[in-house]
């Protein structure tokens, strides 16, 4: 019988590090290396800016070890760290989307695309190599559209299948914000794959914009 | 879009990821079982889920991070020396740059103690064996010229005061001189 290791919880491995020791960071930067990747990705839309925003955040975690407090979980204080890199580095940048500073989580601003148009033309098991193609074009195109706000929460939604509690916490809005902010994201993201999923189909059932 | 359905849009949304409270799930429930739309709405939503989620992930997938955490490990650098380490590399170069100070430093030091321990040492056998010493603080002058108060400090907090009578000059040796003590004060001069 194959017996399978218990890995250390993140507060253990926090313990460890602070006493100086290298291979329990090690562990964390690997537990962690690809939300953070995924989380910097989805902020800042461009890989090899992720990827040294990823690395700076673990070197920040090193260095700021001791003010971490252990109130909140240990990926909580790390995601707000990625979260101030990105904010930072979007900063300095003038790439930035315009739209996404427009975003308002108000209800009723979004409606769902037509019907089963999506479901139809995706399915609910998309395969890899669809990806690769024109739908993984058109949806970087569309994450790339959507508010910072929306991209942040869909990709912890989808990518780290987070409750909404952990959404509230992690990103310090109420229960009820991350509802209706998921929903306005989905509705954006429907209204952007239109063109792939068939314009014709859609024109019924978009709402105002 | 029915009125009915608008206002389910949002809720459709939270039921679809299996976060509807109770009462919500059975309200919309309710509704799907007679709103064809609304069933079909919520199958787009769970396609357009999978659909990110195998979009994403297949993003991060392409990444390689078999280097990444020496990458981090290298940013970071060699650890800072612990304190044995950065006092055995600071009295390297106190040793490199100061010596003839450190070395005539230490040895002041060692003929001050050389010095002061057996007066040390005698004041606190002293101490030990119930002899208080006595240390006189002060003498002063009152206006009777025959009376001369000593203040004393007994070792122990206290203080003793002393009024010396002494015999006027000319008065011959013969006279011992008065002594009034006063009860120890709680050491206040």
């Amino acid at each position: 019988m194959e017996l399978r290791k218990v890995q250390p919880d993140d507060l253990t491995l926090v313990k460890r590090c602070r006493d100086g020791d290298k291979e329990a960071f090690r562990l964390l930067v690997e537990r962690y290396q690809r939300k953070v990747f995924a989380q910097a990705l989805g902020m800042v839309k461009d890989k090899d800016e992720a990827m040294d925003i990823a690395q700076e955040a673990f070197v920040k975690v090193y260095k700021y070890l001791g003010h971490f407090k252990g109130d909140s979980s240990f990926y909580t204080w790390l995601y707000r760290i990625v979260a101030n890199l990105c904010v930072d580095r979007l900063r300095k940048t003038t790439s930035r989307s315009p739209t996404s500073q427009e975003y308002d989580d108000a209800i009723g601003r979004d409606e769902m695309a037509g019907a089963g148009i999506l479901s139809t033309r995706l399915g609910t098991n998309p395969q890899k190599s669809a990806l690769r193609g024109e739908l993984a074009k058109k949806m970087e195109e569309a994450l790339a559209q959507i508010p910072e706000k929306h991209r942040e929460i869909l990709l912890l939604r989808e990518l780290e299948g987070m409750s909404y509690e952990d959404l509230a916490r992690i990103l310090k809005i109420p229960k009820g914000t991350v509802m209706s902010r998921l929903f306005h994201a989905r509705a954006k993201m429907q209204r952007l794959l239109a063109d792939y999923v068939g314009e014709a189909q859609m024109v019924e059932g978009l709402g105002e914009e | 879009m029915e009125s009915a359905c608008h206002s389910y849009q949002m809720l459709l949304s939270a039921y679809s990821d299996g976060e509807a409270s109770p009462r919500e799930r059975a309200q919309v429930e309710l509704h799907l079982s007679s709103c064809g739309d609304c069933r079909a709405r919520v199958e787009d939503l769970k396609a357009l889920a999978a659909t990110v989620s195998a979009h994403l992930r297949a993003q991060v997938d392409e990444v390689d991070f078999s280097s990444f955490a020496d990458d981090v490990l290298k940013r970071i650098g060699p650890d800072e020396p612990g304190l044995v380490e950065r006092m055995r590399i600071c009295w390297a170069e106190v040793m490199a740059y100061h010596r003839t100070a450190v070395i005539s430093s230490v040895a002041t030091a060692a003929v001050t103690l050389a010095i002061a321990a057996p007066l040390i040492w005698q004041l606190a056998t002293r101490s030990a064996a119930g002899q208080v010493p006595q240390v006189v603080l002060r003498q002063m002058q009152l206006e009777n010229p025959n009376i001369q108060p000593v203040v004393m400090d007994m070792g122990d907090g206290k203080t003793l005061i002393m009024f010396v009578d002494q015999p006027a000059p000319g008065a011959g040796a013969a006279t011992p001189p008065v002594l009034k003590a006063t009860p120890p004060t709680g050491g206040d001069l």
